[in-house]
């Protein structure tokens, strides 16, 4: 049994490295990266406006505001990378009410999407809509939570805002990022009103709700407005208009968005929600570990293929060589 | 196995690989000029079908690690001891002044951080409940559902010191949290703590629709009151002359009605967090029932497996190819040993080889060189021709 001083053969070659990259790959040797996380707090308009339904859901049939943004939004928290943290609010009347602090996207999933699916516009507390000062309240919030903010609404004020008296931010800019997310059509729509016992009546009229505001000390030159009355009517008879029906107020949201230093997406499908908040919110890099065995292995299996499929290859090649070309066995 | 996944399944299309090795073999041919000379072995057939197998495995296993083969994370039921609880807490703005019904300084901690406090401590205390939180005041709140997350539980308790709403809706807060049991929870491990530091009148509709709902699921309520100083309390009777109606004596009359629902009802008045935490210390020990509840078992990887196997069977065929002897290297020997059939089956093979091939060759794996030099196998791959 001499065992000859020959270079051993390829295949044995390609054998002991698919074995060596093998035995490379089950050690799992990992790299350490970074993945961008985030940590939001979603804030949810629950105001009567959206109860209106200018959305369709997966079978076409309309669907309220609400009903959209609850189904997107707890999609678009499962595209969020793991690590993500997330904490709810909703929002009527002036204010935000926080319901839970941010927590982990990933391993509370079922409790998340529970909570986002048990949002009702009957836990409004009271009927205004005053999105900008709710706005301004919820940056206040959260600025030592460190925590950025996602702030679903369909931007409409209600009372509508005084045209004369400019909306201010004192806050800090840029302290906490985000976005904020318009949700509606731009269509004009009729919002449905309910009873007391929560059951749907119809729709909200144009004398059902105020039409401009009547906040603060009238306008001046208010006496000359048609229905001016000095003590009855300061701000004169209550105009026709449109608040009684409602679209995404894009403009007015894009103004409050570079106001505050937030951004504003239109709500839209969850993947592109998903999109807008890593897109807007500040990235938290986390190391995580990336398993690197899938190169070796794949390595591995390339020889394995390269040792059972070059001879045939080869031989299909010599066949249709010429025919004279010499054919030794060794 | 419905318990295994694959991150890439499109790494799968790779399987046919494996049918490779069945068409080639990794030794190396030799030509020989007849099956004769190399008569049938079992053993030799079953080492040959064990390396086309080997080689088979590798390739699938490399394919499967590949394709990222993991046993995806399961649920499995346990029995603990512990409750299905729903936490009913009061979010009006009175929970943020002190017991002392000031505002909240440095040296004293408002009601709702001390409440905060010790519930997140009650809940980290117990591993086996499933809790859910709802928040009442103007309207009732969901919060969290039924969980068995305790982080979950962590994040919806630790918002109850966020500036609350300005009523105290009790009733709606009820019936809300009677609704949010659900079907795993059984019936015997069911409880209500409602933390509050006031009471209002219900609703007599509401309350009629609590009687129903405690009728049809019995739990067991607790109700936690937080009892701020010069308030009135649980069992504050008015003094006589004085009106006893639930205007004037909510708390009382909200604890009469509670005693009217025919559920095992405890009432726990603190004045302050060292009161409170008694009483959340009573509720632990008083809810010690089996429950059952989930716990997750993480995701597996199992690719490391599939590498370690497939290494295994790489070792085996390398170990096979290592130990291949060559027609050519035996014939040194077999011109030293005695008259070999070899000999002559390997100067036919050179003669024929020139004549073209007209006859049929038989090509046959010289590999059994580490049984027995004189065993060499046959049939075990096609007849073809390999390259050397």
């Amino acid at each position: 049994m001499t065992r000859r001083s020959r270079r051993p053969d390829w295949r044995t070659l390609a054998l002991g490295a698919a074995l060596a990259l093998g035995v490379v790959a089950a050690l799992q040797p990992e790299a350490e990266a970074e993945r961008p996380t985030y940590d939001v707090v979603a804030f949810v308009d629950i105001t009567g406006s959206m109860n209106a339904r200018d959305y369709r859901d997966a079978s076409g049939r309309p669907q309220s505001r609400l009903e959209a943004v609850k189904t997107r939004l707890s999609t678009a928290v499962g595209r969020l990378p793991c690590g993500s943290r997330m904490g709810l609010g909703v929002f009527t009347e002036r204010r935000v009410f926080l319901l839970f602090e941010p927590m982990d996207v990933c391993r509370n999933y079922g409790a998340i999407a529970g909570a986002i699916a048990g949002l009702d516009w009957r836990m409004g507390w009271e009927g205004d809509s005053r999105v900008a000062s709710a706005v301004f309240a919820a940056l206040d919030m959260l600025a030592p939570m460190n925590a950025d903010i996602v702030f679903l609404t369909d931007g409409q004020e209600a009372p509508p805002m005084r045209a004369d008296m400019p909306l201010e931010y004192a806050g800090e800019k840029d302290k906490v990022k985000g976005l904020l997310v318009g949700v509606g059509g731009t269509e004009l729509v009729p919002i449905p009103k309910h009873d007391d016992f929560g059951r749907e009546t119809g729709f909200y009229a144009m004398e059902d709700v105020p039409q401009a505001s009547r906040l603060g000390p009238p306008p001046t030159g208010a006496e000359n407005l048609p229905g001016y009355n000095a003590r009855n009517a300061p701000f004169g008879e209550m105009p026709a208009g449109e608040e009684h029906l409602t679209s995404v107020r894009e403009v007015y949201l894009r103004d409050l968005g570079r106001m505050t230093g937030l951004g504003y997406a239109r709500l839209d499908q969850p993947d592109a929600l998903a999109q807008a908040i890593a897109a807007n919110a500040r990235p938290r890099p986390v190391a995580v570990a990336v398993d690197l065995s899938p190169l070796p292995a794949a390595a591995a299996l390339l020889a394995l293929v390269a040792l059972y499929g070059v001879p045939p290859l080869a031989r299909f090649g010599r066949r249709r060589a010429p025919p004279h070309a010499s054919r030794s066995f060794n | 196995m419905t318990g295994l996944g694959f991150d890439h399944p499109w790494a799968l299309l790779l399987l046919p690989l494996a049918l490779l090795p069945f068409l080639v073999s990794p030794l190396r041919l030799s030509g020989v000029p007849s099956s004769e000379v190399a008569p049938e072995d079992t053993l030799s057939r079953v080492v040959g079908a064990g390396l086309v197998a080997f080689g088979a495995l590798a390739i699938t296993l490399l394919v499967l690690g590949l394709s990222g083969l993991h046993r995806r994370d399961h649920v499995v039921e346990r029995t603990g001891v512990g409750a299905n609880i729903v936490l009913l807490i009061d979010r009006s703005s009175s929970m943020d002044s002190t017991f002392a019904n000031r505002r909240p300084d440095g040296a004293e901690e408002s009601k709702s951080v001390a409440a905060r406090r010790l519930l997140t401590d009650f809940a980290a205390r117990r591993p086996a409940d499933r809790v859910a939180v709802a928040a009442f005041s103007t309207a009732p709140m969901l919060v969290i559902p039924m969980t068995d997350k305790h982080d979950a539980v962590r994040a919806a308790i630790g918002a109850i010191d966020r500036p609350g709403l300005a009523h105290t809706d009790v009733g709606r807060g009820l019936s809300l949290a009677f609704s949010m049991f659900d079907e795993t929870s059984t019936e015997t491990s069911r409880a209500i703590v409602l933390v509050s530091d006031g009471a209002a009148v219900i609703d007599r509709r509401v309350q009629d629709a609590l009687r129903a709902a405690a009728a049809r699921d019995p739990m067991r309520l607790y109700w936690l009151f937080l009892r701020t100083a010069g308030a009135r309390g649980i069992t504050d009777r008015p003094p006589p002359g004085d009106p006893d109606s639930p205007q004037t004596y909510p708390e009382r009359h909200l604890d009469i009605f509670f005693k009217t629902l025919g559920l095992p009802y405890r009432s726990f008045e603190a004045r302050s967090a060292a009161e409170v935490s008694d009483a959340i210390r009573e509720i632990d020990q008083l809810e010690q029932r089996p429950t059952l509840y989930s716990e997750t078992i993480p995701r597996r990887d199992l690719d490391w497996l599939c590498y370690w196997a497939a290494a295994g069977a790489l070792l085996l065929l390398l170990g096979a190819k290592l130990s291949e002897r060559r027609l050519e290297d035996w014939e040194g020997e077999a011109i030293r040993t005695a008259t070999s059939p070899l000999r002559h089956a390997r100067a036919f093979s050179r003669a024929s080889t020139t004549s073209a091939s007209s006859s049929k060759e038989k090509v046959v794996d010289a590999r059994a060189g580490g049984h027995d030099g004189a065993r060499v196998p046959n049939g075990a791959t096609s007849v073809r021709r390999a390259a050397s």
